[in-house]
């Protein structure tokens, strides 16, 4: 049942009808209200799952007031690791260990040991790196005193499985969560319209962007060795805006669900594609999760690797765009990417270019040679959104070696898919370049106009949507993570 | 109260943009640029003529029903030669749900003493988007063409209704897509002759066994349906899976898969059992028979028929 269901739509309906009705008069009762059809609609995805989120839910709060009431150091620290421990255990034994089985199978079976093949199909429950990393970032926090547990568990069992953000995220802070889940909500006809306007921008990212670039580079990737530069090239950068159109998607529909509520969670992307360095591309792109890692281990690293200067602070780089390649899964080309990025971010190092920098380049006029660096660190970051998603890493050199050589002269036949693809890939762009200062593009490409026109776009683009949408429904990319 | 206005309002107002903008671009944009687009043309077979041919004919001795093996596979020449008049009712990809619509619109009129049904598994693990998107396309838009829709609430089926009720409101005619008729004869009484036999068959050499695929619910009600009209009329029938290239090792569960699928509702004959079919002369795909394939089948099925007429 993904956002994009019938099923879930007609759930959320019913949930949000219950929600705001004067049944729901209180701030605790539409809390509880959200925590049980949060589980509810955990069971539709997982429903064996459920006693293992509220064991861990639960662990996880014991070990925050656990940590926060410890006076001793020592003893803090210890917790600290039981509750690191706890969460990583988990994280590996779902995403890794059936991997690392699979991988030691033939050298166990070589000493004796023989494991059932059926060992290796170890099912993960949804949103297992993202609840995960929620968890952990809050007993991290409460270690680190920036935060204080939360007083009421159900609260956090709450903030752990909120149905908007469980699947693929964003990687909320508990403290704004809370803030938001205790103040009274309102409803007025302006936010609805926002809330619905960005979902309906997240559908059509999904369905007629990521779905036809999908289709499209499906179609050209599947068979590099056939294939020239030039249309590997498209493909490439139909790749870089299909995962981002994919996962932007669903976070714009997340984040409209929860506007729905009445809640406002973190935004997670802010036109990455417009950024003019690796740098700001990162401060766009997945901004929770960056977030994350930054506070959680980039900064303990390089504060530990002080002493060896820029070179420690490269390490300290390349250590975190590993670990958030790692993050996705235990494949070589999830790890591969990482690496990449985090070498992407050496020649800002070594120029003393300042990380720490916000200034946003993408609000800047429009120059040629802003242009220029825009399209090289989109092309950068397609490229290793190709190996990103490859089968396997034989497969991204055997790309790249088409790419960068052997397809360099082959004849070009451009079809009408790609000339297909390459129509509604320029129309997502133009849309978000001229709707890039505000939240939703689309939304504010007419916000003072007759409602006629606010209509019309919209209807317009339901119609897109209508007629472009492949006909099996796609499950998001990120879902897997 | 100003909410559910808006609401309901934007809802009225996006429907009709919808069908308005769904008319001006299928009607206006040449169909070879909206081919990627969610609607359906019709598909090859020449259903159209088929379906208007079928209004001119009254109790006729058979009519073949099925997918493309049936209208490429029962020649009516080679029947109104042997003194048999046959409508062959075969669309492309047709599935039970869309039998069951032609079924209930020409059965009375065609009055059939003999019915021939073509069956494959994959008639019942087929959605079936495409064909009905064909059959709503290429047929006269009546009501029960709306039970498609229900099957399947697929954008490709909804958008072609819609565009064929906007072309029916507006009285314009059909404009036909040319990829329908390229390559294709056809011929009185429903049969399609393929004109372009040097096709390049896919699936010859394949060796992949494709296994055998789960039926739909509304698949097999519809097919039950048919069926026990059919045996509400007292009309016989034959049901009969068209000869298939034997140089793809799939063929092999076909054969078993087919029995345990169909027999319950009776006697299924093998058209590759009735005469020693070569690959390479009989055929100019893997589902389907060239001419010489047709007129060596039809030769060795025109016995049964004549049989069971006999009988009857």
């Amino acid at each position: 049942m993904s956002f994009t269901s019938v099923s879930f739509l007609l759930l959320f309906f019913l949930v949000f009808l219950v929600y705001w009705s004067p049944l729901a008069n209180s701030v605790k009762k539409q809390n509880w209200i959200l925590l049980i059809s949060s589980y509810i609609i955990f069971g539709f995805w997982a429903i064996d799952f459920i006693p293992l989120l509220l064991i861990f839910s639960g662990g996880n709060y014991w070990l925050g007031n656990v940590i926060y009431r410890s006076e001793n150091a020592k003893v803090k620290r210890n917790w600290r690791l039981v509750a690191v421990l706890f969460n990583l255990t988990l994280l590996f034994y779902f995403k890794y260990f059936g991997v690392y089985l699979e991988s030691m199978h033939g050298f166990l079976t070589e000493i004796g040991i023989h494991i059932s093949p059926t060992w290796f199909n170890i099912l993960a429950p949804i949103g297992i790196s993202y609840f995960v990393f929620r968890a952990l970032g809050y007993v991290l926090d409460i270690y680190k005193g920036k935060t204080k547990p939360l007083e009421d568990p159900s609260h956090f069992f709450l903030y752990i499985i909120y149905f908007p953000a469980i699947i693929a995220g964003p990687i909320e802070k508990a403290q704004v969560f809370y803030i938001q889940i205790r103040e009274k909500r309102t409803l007025s006809l302006a936010v609805l319209e926002l809330a619905a306007i960005q979902f309906l921008w997240g559908l059509f990212k999904k369905f007629v962007i990521a779905d036809n670039c999908s289709f499209f580079s499906d179609s050209i990737l599947s068979t590099p060795e056939n294939q020239p530069s030039i249309l590997l090239l498209l493909a490439m950068l139909a790749t870089g805006i299909q995962i981002y159109a994919d996962f932007s998607g669903y976070c714009d529909m997340a984040e409209a669900l929860s506007k729905f509520l009445g809640i406002r969670i973190v935004k997670n992307f802010n036109y990455p594609f417009f950024s003019q360095s690796i740098v700001e591309f990162w401060r766009r792109w997945h901004i929770s999760l960056t977030t994350w890692l930054t506070e959680h281990v980039f900064t303990p690293l390089s504060i530990a690797l002080r002493d060896y200067g820029k070179t420690g602070t490269m390490i300290a780089i390349t250590c975190n765009m590993v670990i958030c390649g790692i993050w996705h899964g235990p494949n070589l080309t999830f790890i591969f990417f990482g690496l990449l990025h985090g070498l992407f971010f050496i020649p800002p190092v070594l120029s003393g270019k300042s990380l720490a920098s916000k200034k946003s380049k993408a609000d800047d006029k429009f120059r040629f040679s802003s242009i220029l660096r825009m399209f090289g660190i989109f092309a950068l970051v397609s490229y290793t959104e190709v190996i990103f998603v490859s089968e396997s890493l034989q497969k991204a050199f055997e790309f790249s070696y088409q790419f960068f050589w052997a397809g360099l002269l082959r004849p070009v036949e451009i079809t009408l898919l790609t000339f297909y693809t390459v129509a509604i890939c320029v129309f997502f762009i133009f849309i978000e370049w001229f709707g890039r200062q505000k939240e939703v593009p689309i939304f504010n490409l007419f916000p003072e106009r007759h409602f006629i026109f606010r209509w019309s776009t919209y209807a317009f683009l339901l119609f897109i949507i209508g007629i472009t949408m492949r006909s099996s429904l796609t499950p998001f990319v990120y879902q897997q993570f | 109260m100003a909410l559910i206005k808006q609401f309901f309002g934007f809802i009225l107002f996006a429907s009709a943009f919808y069908v308005m903008a769904l008319f001006i671009t299928f009607y206006f944009i040449p169909s070879k640029y909206t081919v990627f687009f969610n609607a359906c043309f019709g598909l090859k077979g020449n259903l159209d003529l088929r379906l208007q041919e079928a209004n001119n004919y009254h109790n006729v001795d058979v009519v073949f029903l099925g997918a493309s093996d049936t209208y490429r596979g029962f020649d009516t020449r080679i029947f109104d030669a042997a003194g048999i008049q046959a409508f062959n009712l075969g669309s492309s990809v047709q599935t039970p749900i869309q039998t069951e619509v032609i079924f209930n619109r020409y059965f009375d009129r065609l009055n059939p003493k003999v019915v021939v049904y073509a069956v494959h598994p994959s008639i019942l693990s087929n959605s079936g988007t495409e064909s009905s998107g064909d059959l709503i396309f290429q047929s006269e838009l009546r009501q029960d063409l709306f039970p498609l829709v229900q099957h399947q609430p697929n954008l490709k089926v909804i958008n072609t209704l819609l565009y064929k009720s906007t072309l029916g409101l507006f009285n314009l005619e059909v404009p036909k897509w040319s990829g329908t008729t390229k390559k294709d004869d056809y011929i009185k009484g429903g049969f399609c002759q393929n004109i372009d036999e040097n096709a390049i068959d896919l699936m010859a050499g394949r060796t992949e066994i494709i296994p055998l695929p789960q039926p739909l619910d509304y698949q097999l009600d519809a097919l039950k349906n048919i069926l026990a009209k059919i045996k509400n009329k007292n009309i016989p029938l034959i049901l009969v899976m068209t000869p298939r290239i034997r140089d793809n090792r799939s063929f092999e569960t076909l054969k078993p898969g087919t029995r345990q699928l169909f027999e319950p509702y009776g006697q299924v004959i093998f058209g590759n059992d009735l005469a020693p079919f070569i690959d390479s002369l009989d055929f100019y795909d893997s589902n389907h028979l060239s001419q010489n394939g047709v007129n060596k089948f039809n030769a060795a099925i025109l016995p049964y028929i004549q049989a069971t007429l006999r009988k009857d």
